[in-house]
């Protein structure tokens, strides 16, 4: 499978998921993200950007085979999560969600993590952050 | 939550899309997909098979930054 680029793995992303999280996002969120997006599709999405993401989070979320990056890098507010997928035979990062880390406890707005699990299992976790 | 009916349209628009509202007449509004099994049907490609993970962890998993104390 060792089919990626020696620094990175080429990145896809989805047009309907993308314009979904853009529309709610703020716009300093707006910028970084299409910022990424620019940088990624061009020059794929270095490994140092991603963080592996445990499969099962403290908070609930079940995230296989997926990794974040933080916006602005190196630390920022913002998170993308990405899942593994094969395209032609070639392993591809795949666009899954984008958001904030960690919304205010009061504004009812998920995390980005919580976006992720939501499109992956087509509900919210069933745990509430510990 | 109740779950949302999903649809496949053919036409002059094509594509999976949710249903967001019925209406009274039978009027429907509609939302792109945005599952991941919609994500992975318009990107052409398909998910990675249990063997691909177990060598997508063990190959690519060091070379990325360890996970942090969030998700």
């Amino acid at each position: 499978m060792a089919d990626s680029a020696a620094r990175g793995f080429p990145a896809h992303f989805d047009p309907d998921g993308w314009e979904e999280d853009l529309a709610r996002t703020t716009t300093a969120g707006r910028e970084a993200a299409e910022a990424a997006r620019r940088t990624y599709e061009q020059d794929g999405i270095p490994f140092d950007h991603l963080r592996r993401v445990e499969g099962e989070g403290r908070d609930g979320t079940v995230l296989p085979d997926c990794a974040k990056v933080y916006l602005p890098q190196p630390a920022g507010r913002f998170g993308m999560v990405f899942r593994a997928i094969k395209i032609d035979g070639r392993l591809h990062m795949a666009y899954l969600a984008f958001g904030v880390r960690h919304p205010p406890k009061d504004s009812r707005r998920p995390t980005v993590y919580q976006l992720a699990h939501q499109r992956i299992h087509g509900q919210p976790p069933s745990r509430s952050p510990s | 939550m109740a779950e949302q009916a999903h649809v496949q349209l053919s036409g002059d628009i094509s594509g999976r899309y949710v249903v967001t509202e019925r209406r009274p007449g039978g009027e429907l509004t509609l939302a792109p997909d945005t599952s991941w099994s919609a994500i992975v049907e318009r990107s052409g490609g398909r998910e990675l098979t249990p063997e691909e993970s177990a060598e997508f962890q063990r190959e690519y998993a060091p070379l990325m930054l360890p996970p942090d104390d969030e998700p």
